[in-house]
């Protein structure tokens, strides 16, 4: 087969490829894991570790107790070289679906090889949350569930809990795919808003469900408080 | 004309409750949707298209469009084209009022502390196209921790008479003794950071000179030596500090007052791991240092490309560095000093949003480099000129 650089050299033609992307790479998304999307960041070229890091550094007052990415073992290298300080509570660790690729890191970013009813939201952390809510006057969902690393409901005192979903991310992903196609075709700014507005109706929607009202209800509630 | 008809029409304005500034109608409160003076839409309109984006599959706004043109026509009455439509519903979102910070914030996991907080990253192919790719990207809301930088002018300077000052002062006009000395008072009461987002707006950073307030620190870091080798690049010294040793100094820099002192035991251990620092600082009285100073000081000693441990709460200040590249810059050189200290004051790193590694790829966007490079006040002056002239000489605007 003629490749394009052989025509080139030899016909003479001038064979014109556009040598980067039309588009740029997209966004990397920070979710709880209660499925609440928390920050978005435009990517300008390749998805790497120093996103995730300058993200966690300009949203964050403090470095989170999990982290959960799909390229956790780099991430983990480049935090702890650039501020082990802040990263030294810092648990790394790679999602189920992923860590199939990660054939030479250790099995230790694995969430399986640990222990199911390891907390990540533990019952004495519901406690707290919920005095800090009485106290802040921040209105909670009714039930409030224990989160642990696998299924631990047949341990005993682990009845109530729900396993961790490390996938909750690809499965919102799959939600926000869905603007993609109109947002390549949008100007800086409306990219945007855009986007932001999506991810705050995704948020709204995620809320509803989680307080149990009405979708309408929850975007009268955002409203009242924006005033 | 015989076409012509006149029409009575109610024209509906709203006042600004901070300023006696007129705003359009948007006719939010009514249910109408007031798109430009130009068409009203329902309400309906907008939540209808944006709830059918967020919950049924890949709805553009063109099929939405033809969608409510087709239930109009069986009306009998007809719907806006489809780039009306598209404009009017992308300006919908800056009209809307939407609480973005309580709506991107998870209320469960904001009240556990940070330690037991988790987390999930993951990438999704969303882009944009490279040639509509302009700034830095400015968040909607206003945080304490990461305040929007684009600001009203009014807002920031609510005083005319100030505002009319700052703008003689930077445009190099003169001054008169008292006026200076009016905008001197001025500054002294104004946050820096609100300064130096206005004097942004003039587009004229060769023009901005270090203002009084940061001179007497400026000649207490120009008569110290080990401060001076401390900020220095290349003489960084006792750089084996830890995570805990940098907490303190920070915590010390910013909350250090007389009510609240730190303890001697820390003032030793800060002074055991940055000597120079220390010594710098006590040659100084900390009220004559603007607390966004702080921010910049510390960022000389400890952000570089191997240590950003301290670029946690230096968002806002790299926000706004990377439109001013020289932002001291005195008018005179002071007394003992030389010209090469100052230009070490510039903080131009890296851009905060945009990384070192796309500035170098994307050399192409003039308008993202319009940012970079010092923009010359006086040329901007003169496109304009041009383009206005170009419009009055053709009759018609040029984008028609």
């Amino acid at each position: 087969m003629v490749s394009p650089q052989d025509i080139r050299k030899y016909s003479g033609v001038k064979v014109m490829y556009s040598h980067e992307a039309v588009c740029r790479a997209g966004v990397i998304l920070m979710h709880c894991p209660h499925g609440i999307i928390l920050d978005v960041e435009v990517l300008n070229g390749a998805e790497s570790p120093v996103i995730i890091f300058n993200m966690m550094m300009r949203f964050m007052t403090e470095a989170p107790g999990l982290i959960i990415y799909d390229n956790a073992c780099t991430l983990m290298d480049y935090c702890f070289k650039r501020a082990p300080g802040n990263f030294k509570h810092t648990v790394f660790k790679v999602d189920r679906f992923h860590f199939c690729n990660h054939t030479a890191c250790s099995e230790a970013f694995s969430v399986e090889k640990w222990p199911p009813e390891t907390p990540v939201i533990s019952a004495e952390d519901i406690v707290h949350i919920r005095n800090f809510a009485e106290k802040h006057n921040i209105q909670l969902p009714a039930t409030i569930r224990p989160i642990t690393y696998g299924d631990a409901r047949h341990i005993p005192g682990f009845e109530d809990s729900i396993p961790l979903n490390t996938q909750i991310t690809e499965q919102n992903n799959s939600q926000l795919r869905h603007i993609s196609t109109p947002l390549a075709f949008m100007t800086h700014e409306n990219y945007y808003f855009y986007m932001l507005y999506y991810t705050f109706r995704f948020n709204v929607k995620r809320m509803s469900t989680m307080f149990g009202v009405g979708e309408v209800e929850m975007l009268r509630r955002m409203h009242e408080s924006a005033m | 004309m015989s076409n012509c008809r006149r029409m009575e029409v109610d024209v509906y304005e709203l006042r600004c409750p901070e300023c006696a500034h007129c705003q359009p109608y948007d006719g939010l409160a009514a249910g109408v949707y007031n798109y430009s003076n130009e068409t009203l839409f329902t309400e309906n309109v907008p939540k209808g298209l944006y709830t059918s984006v967020s919950k049924q599959a890949r709805t553009t706004k063109y099929g939405f469009h033809n969608a409510m043109k087709e239930v109009y026509e069986r009306s009998s009455s007809t719907f806006v084209c489809p780039s009306t439509f598209n404009k009017a519903m992308v300006a919908y979102l800056s009209v809307v009022k939407t609480n973005y910070k309580d709506g991107m914030t998870c209320s469960i996991c904001r009240c556990l502390p940070a330690k037991k907080q988790c987390v999930l990253f993951d990438g999704l192919w969303a882009g944009v196209q490279r040639e509509k790719m302009r700034r830095p990207i400015k968040y909607p809301y206003t945080d304490i921790h990461r305040p929007n930088i684009n600001v009203n002018k009014f807002r920031i300077v609510q005083e005319q008479k100030a505002r009319e000052l700052l703008k003689a002062y930077t445009k190099k006009e003169g001054l008169q003794p008292d006026q200076m000395k009016t905008l001197t008072a001025y500054l002294s009461a104004t946050s820096m950071l609100q300064f130096f987002q206005y004097v942004r707006s003039f587009e004229a950073p060769n023009l901005l000179r270090c203002p009084p307030a940061f001179e007497d620190f400026i000649k207490a870091l120009a008569s110290n030596s080990n401060g001076l080798a401390l900020v220095h690049r290349e003489a960084r010294v006792n750089f084996n500090a830890n995570g805990a040793s940098l907490c303190m100094l920070e915590s010390w820099i910013t909350h250090c007052t007389p009510n609240n002192p730190l303890s001697m035991e820390d003032k030793d251990e800060i002074r055991m791991h940055f000597p120079a620092l220390s010594a710098l600082l006590g040659t100084c009285s900390l009220e004559h240092i603007p607390v966004e100073f702080h921010a910049v000081m510390v960022s000389h000693v400890f952000c570089t490309e191997d240590a950003q441990e301290t670029r946690t709460k230096l968002t806002p200040m790299y926000h706004m560095l990377h439109m001013q590249r020289q932002i001291l810059k005195l008018s005179q050189d002071l007394e003992n000093t030389v010209r090469l200290y100052w230009e070490l004051m510039d903080v131009d790193t890296t851009y905060w949003r945009y990384g070192p590694s796309f500035r170098s790829k994307c050399a192409k966007l003039d308008r993202f480099d319009a940012d970079k490079h010092n923009v010359n006040p006086d040329e901007d002056l003169c496109t304009k000129n041009k383009e206005s002239c170009r419009i009055l000489s053709n009759g018609e605007p040029a984008g028609h």
